[in-house]
């Protein structure tokens, strides 16, 4: 059997998996609630992913286009009076906007300047949501956000919101999949690589960046209009440059670049943030230290770790899950 | 207006330090230092500790600052720079991020979230010039910046430990072929970097009171700084800080408070497009 198969065998045995899990845990809100919060993260880390593993830039104004999908959400909903799921997508697509809008000069520049300007634009959309009153309603933020709701059906409760969730993580797999396959997605692996060689091969750097900005700055928002109607009350504090820098560590953790990483590293960070509540201060303490032990001693995330031990134990059978490997066959 | 511009040039003095010494750190590892506003954070907490917590003279205190902050800046490096020299850039910046979140923690587990108050060497007092008062404090950060930038470049082109840290900035495997030891050199560099951090701390402390959330703040503005002046150029920096400090005071007082920041990060992403080489500096699309 082609190793391809056993990828695809794999994904839907874990999908089944994500369907039949809830029938488990029926009767305990307080895991569904993190379930819920960690597939919301498991889309905002693809969402990274788009710019971080495939042309290798690293972000920290995501949290910027999280908060700009998380109001307008709830804007149209509750002010305009749409549904929720035309609100999502609009949403998501003013995010994107923003993100071409900030992607255009951002693309001109590299390395630590693209890291400051994306920081530049979180903290800019972060102020505007605290100072302009009238629409945001400052630092009261925006509450009683309705649930989620489809003709006669009402996403209120945590199990629905499960599969609601569940569905856009797929969606959001799904796209990085056919991305991964696509002209655009092996441009922008290859100017990861090299920039100069990918140009002079015929690769578009500008086109290719502006996509992947895109994409990413719309799977941002996604997330954030899902968070927005998951918590029902949203405020600016939560969305600041920690934010953009956990949504990093969670795509880190996990490995960026691979097909597996962010679900494993938004998993496991959420989870892991709920564990150690009993540490209450000193857990970031704790979190920090991780992050610059993460990177000494695993620099390619879980993900990696994972791939790098298979490797060892099966000499010969080629790594799974990269973008660059020998076996990213489509 | 006097007052105002006066103010502006103050802050925009301690800007310049704090960009001064992340740029030490950037020229020499060429990795951003995020965790550099944190280190500024702790200069000022440890000359706090010495006056408030074990009444020693200020002088002393800053001695004790200085001598605490170049510990911070060896064990920074031994932890979070020396393991990971030979990776990518990338990597090295992460591993900043995770100090930063790391010192600015412990400094909340430590001190509390309430602003707390560091002396000054002189005191409260005010000067009048016509109409404008001017706190003592404002001209003593004047004076400690001049003095400090006019001394680096003595330091890097004239004494031999400048000059051997200068090469290493500038070129690593021709400095190590030249017989230096490249990793003391910039184990030096990332004390001189929190030896600036302290100075930083020290004069920030009295105007603008330590939370853990200044390093942050802080170090946004030198990001700003730094990119105005042209990514690694000292002179370039001076200027720039100097020119956001006073912009910023214009525009919260003659045009809007709340947006103040935003305009600033806006002139920010403005440089970076329009004017990418700041007002000094490299080229940004050739730099990596």
């Amino acid at each position: 059997m082609k190793e391809g198969n056993h990828n695809i065998l794999a994904g839907l045995f874990l999908l089944a998996v994500a369907l039949v899990l809830p029938v488990f845990l029926k009767n305990s809100r307080y895991t569904l609630n993190i379930l819920n919060l960690a597939g919301i993260f498991v889309v905002f880390a693809y969402s990274l992913n788009f710019i971080h593993g495939y042309l290798g830039l690293i972000s920290i104004g995501q949290a910027g286009f999280f908060a700009i999908g998380a109001y307008v959400t709830a804007g149209l909903t509750m002010a305009v009076g749409l549904n929720y799921f035309f609100s999502l997508f609009l949403a998501a697509t003013a995010s994107s906007v923003a993100g071409a809008l900030i992607g255009f000069p951002a693309t001109r520049i590299r390395g630590h300047y693209f890291v400051l300007i994306t920081l530049g634009f979180g903290e800019i959309v972060r102020l505007i949501i605290l100072n302009w009153n009238e629409v945001t309603n400052g630092t009261n933020g925006v509450n009683n956000i309705p649930p989620p709701t489809l003709g006669p059906w009402a996403f209120d409760s945590r199990l629905s919101y499960y599969y609601l969730v569940l569905f856009f993580v797929v969606l959001t797999l799904l796209v990085t999949l056919s991305l991964r396959c696509s002209k655009y997605g092996r441009s922008m692996l290859a100017l990861k690589v090299s920039e100069q060689a990918a140009t002079l091969m015929g690769v578009n750097p500008t086109v290719n960046k502006l996509i992947s900005f895109c994409l990413s700055s719309f799977f941002a928002g996604l997330a954030g209009g899902l968070y927005a109607s998951f918590i029902g009350s949203i405020s600016p504090e939560p969305f600041g440059v920690n934010l953009s820098v956990d949504v990093l560590t969670m795509l880190l953790v996990g490995g960026s670049g691979t097909v597996a990483g962010p679900v494993v590293g938004a998993v496991f960070l959420v989870v892991l943030k709920e564990w150690l509540r009993f540490m209450k201060e000193y857990y970031m303490i704790v979190y920090g230290a991780g992050i610059v032990l993460v990177m000494i001693f695993m620099p390619e995330g879980i993900a990696g770790l994972v791939r790098n031990l298979m490797v060892r134990l099966h000499p010969g059978a080629s790594e799974t899950g990269g973008y660059t490997g020998r076996s990213s066959r489509c | 207006m006097i007052q105002e511009i006066i103010s502006g040039v103050a802050m925009g003095c301690v800007y310049a330090l704090v960009s001064f010494g992340f740029v030490l750190t950037y020229n020499a590892v060429r990795a951003v230092n995020f965790a550099h506003g944190e280190l500024v954070l702790f200069g000022g907490y440890f000359g706090m500790i010495a006056t408030s917590w074990l009444g020693l003279s200020l002088w002393v205190a800053l001695l004790f600052s200085l001598a605490a902050m170049a510990g911070v800046g060896l064990v920074y490096n031994q932890a979070a720079y020396y393991p990971i020299r030979q990776r990518a850039p990338t990597t090295v910046i992460i591993a900043s991020i995770g100090m930063s979140i790391f010192l600015r923690n412990s400094a909340l587990a430590i001190f509390g979230p309430d602003p707390l108050k560091v002396e000054s060497f002189v005191g409260d007092g005010v000067i009048h010039i016509g109409s404008a008062v001017i706190p003592q404090h404002h001209l003593l950060i004047l004076g400690v910046t001049l003095a400090l930038f006019a001394g680096q470049s003595f330091f890097f082109n004239r004494t031999a430990i400048g000059r051997r840290l200068e090469a290493t900035a500038q070129d690593q495997e021709m400095a190590r072929l030249m017989g230096i030891r490249v990793n003391r050199m910039i184990a030096l560099t990332f004390v001189l970097s929190a030896l600036l951090a302290s100075v930083a701390g020290f004069l920030l402390g009295p105007i603008w009171f330590l939370d853990p959330d200044v390093g942050m703040v802080v170090i946004l503005k030198a990001f700003i700084v730094v990119v105005l002046g042209g990514f690694g150029s000292i002179r370039g920096i001076l200027v720039a800080g100097l020119f956001l400090g006073v912009v910023e005071i214009l525009v919260a007082s003659h045009l809007t408070s709340e947006y103040r920041d935003v305009i600033s990060f806006l002139i920010l992403i403005a440089v970076l497009t329009i004017m990418p080489r700041g007002f000094f500096g490299e080229k940004i699309a050739q730099s990596v």
